[in-house]
């Protein structure tokens, strides 16, 4: 086809299947592409005003009402911040159930994800429903893991979402020991659901676009990072400590979007899954590494859309991991420890890695223990700016070989490629009666 | 709030449909759900059959309605075109629960697509969705001034379809 023919003019105002509204628009004509963009119009939540005047021991739990995805993701990103300002030291035991309540939020968000926002895509349905009725075994697998990781986020935290048991230097209610084994077996259990999932998986046909890019993580000498380390970039093949966040992030804002946008070494980074695994890969458990082997994960990966293929790579490592740290749990046993501290001022700054990629939090706090400022930098916003760059880069390659509905679509898997949360907002029903 | 259990696993629900409140806390009047069951559950007999289901996405309205395997009154903030403060209680036969687009859920799977998904799975029990018109969803509050102030009829009306023994997917 004479690409000279080919005008079209993309614009998707709702990108479904993502958090927030993510509006997508690209214009070509004459063979040329005229504008692509990815335009944000959220509006501002004011978490980091909503936390001023607060005690140091409710920002945690005010802060993780930003997300109702990645709660715990924000939870404990606020305590270990807080803590630094408070000058709190945590026990070994804490650090253990931190992990492990990190890891259940990581496969919860990405079982999610996986199966509920991007396989439709990839089985040619538009949503989660249809594929109920197709596929129903496939679903049923999804809610079968999903349970699982809700119930042991329900068992470290109290509650699915937004845990109220961890708090600041400790825990205010341990798990028993029953409930820990328990949840052991049924994370053994659910083994042939993961290896069903390798199976869906590897069916997938990803689309063969690349483009390489700065990829961003947590990086720890010990462990693959999830919960702790210093800042990495594989640009500079180098880290940064954390407190140093706001060289790396380099906020700027663009007419187009009201997410605030980043860049670091290049035009734009990338954070999330596949960052993780590109900067990470070493650290992953052997039954990670096959299945990245199994899924064609080969890194480093400058495709995107893979990001999907390292969230179930994930996936297999949270549940390995989990069984190991779970086991060493019941192996030492849970002791109640104190968990009071001395207020003071100061400020504290901390990462950790949630599942759509990496997060900073900022506190600083009067001699009273009052917060007077907080600043939070999300994965989506680090990461918006990528996905339009990648955007920008696609159209113009696959034009000539796609017609418009296929280019929408790719542009649309591309954006939830990302797993972005652009708002965490309320939910409500929308609701026409039938006459 | 009462000591409700804000955990999908409680045992015994005792006899009837499940009454399930949703929403989100600190979100204007998207908390209704949340506050109606929780104050119906104060009165006698309807305890035992009250859950919370704060901020559920699909998968789990899907599993809890499979698991449950009974007939549930689902109560929610719903957008019915209506005046704000009012409600409705309507079967999901009855209406058309639209898959939301826009942010107003959890990444675009709420209640109306984990219903919709156990429905697929095999669900086949009567659903009756309780919906409040919202006045204010902003962010940082709980329910508005408003709605405190209609609460004792919401919450009337609430006790009067629970109490009408077993649910029908007909309209009432």
């Amino acid at each position: 086809m004479d690409l000279r023919q080919k005008t079209y003019n993309i614009d998707v105002k709702h990108v479904t299947r993502v958090e927030g509204h993510g509006r997508i628009i690209v214009s070509t004509g004459e063979g040329a592409v005229k504008e692509v963009k990815l335009s944000i119009t959220e509006a501002n939540r004011f978490f980091e005003s909503f936390v001023k005047g607060m005690r140091p021991a409710d920002v945690p739990w005010i802060v993780s009402r930003i997300c109702g995805i990645c709660c715990v993701g924000h939870q404990m990103t606020a305590t270990k911040a807080v803590e630094a300002a408070m000058g709190i030291q945590v026990s070994p035991q804490t650090v253990l159930l931190r992990k492990l309540l990190t890891e259940s939020q990581f496969l919860q968000s990405h079982v999610l994800h996986v199966y509920f926002l991007a396989v439709p895509d990839y089985l040619g349905v538009k949503s989660v429903l249809p594929l109920a009725k197709t596929h129903p075994e496939v679903v049923k697998r999804a809610l079968r893991l999903k349970k699982l990781a809700n119930d042991y986020t329900t068992v470290f935290g109290g509650r699915t979402l937004h845990p109220m048991a961890n708090t600041l230097k400790g825990w205010r209610k341990l798990p028993s020991l029953d409930e820990i084994a328990a949840l052991r077996k049924r994370v053994e259990d659910s083994i042939p659901d993961i290896q069903e999932t390798l199976k869906v998986a590897k069916t997938l046909k990803i689309p063969p676009y690349e483009r390489e890019t700065e990829y961003v993580s947590l990086k720890h000498p010990d462990e693959y990072a999830l919960y702790d380390g210093d800042v990495y970039s594989s640009d500079t093949k180098s880290s940064v400590p954390v407190d140093r966040y706001l060289e790396v992030t380099n906020e700027f804002t663009v007419a187009h979007s009201t997410t605030k946008w980043s860049k670091w070494h290049r035009d734009s980074y990338f954070v999330g899954a596949l960052a993780r695994v590109n900067n990470n890969f070493d650290q992953l458990l052997p039954e990670a590494k096959q299945a990245a082997e199994d899924l064609g994960l080969r890194v480093p990966c400058y495709n995107p859309y893979m990001n999907n293929v390292a969230q179930i790579v994930e996936v297999v490592h949270c549940a390995y991991n989990s069984a190991r740290m779970l086991d060493e749990v019941l192996g030492s046993g849970l002791k109640e420890e104190d968990i009071s501290y001395e207020v003071r001022a100061g400020r504290g700054i901390a990462s950790c890695e949630v599942p759509r990629g990496i997060l900073f939090h900022d506190y600083t706090f009067d001699e009273n223990g009052r917060c007077i400022a907080g600043n939070a930098v999300i994965p989506t916003s680090q990461n918006i700016n990528n996905v339009e760059q990648d955007m920008k880069a696609f159209v113009p390659r696959m034009l000539p070989s796609m017609s418009k509905e296929e280019l929408t679509l790719h542009m649309e898997m591309l954006l939830r490629a990302y797993d972005p949360c652009i708002s965490c907002s309320v939910h409500m029903l929308d609701v026409e009666f039938v006459d | 709030m009462s000591n409700l259990s804000t955990s999908p696993a409680i045992p015994d629900a005792g006899a009837g449909p499940r009454i399930v409140g949703l929403g989100t806390r600190h979100s204007g009047d998207d908390e209704i759900g949340l506050a109606l069951v929780s104050a119906l559950s104060r009165s006698p007999g309807f305890h035992p059959r009250c859950i919370l289901l704060e901020s559920a996405d699909a998968a789990t309205v899907a599993t809890m309605l499979l698991e449950w395997d009974r007939p549930v009154v689902l109560v929610d903030a719903a957008d019915m075109r209506l005046a704000p403060g009012e409600s409705r209680c309507f079967s999901d036969h009855e209406a058309s629960v639209l898959i939301k687009t826009s942010s107003v859920s959890t990444h675009g799977l709420g209640l109306a697509e984990g219903l919709g998904i156990a429905r697929a799975l095999g669900y086949d029990h009567p659903v009756r969705i309780f919906g409040v018109q919202p006045f204010d969803l902003s962010p940082g509050r709980g329910l508005s001034r408003e709605m405190e102030a209609r609460f004792p009829l919401l919450l009337g009306a609430l006790g009067r379809e629970c109490s009408a023994g077993p649910l029908s997917t007909e309209p009432a």
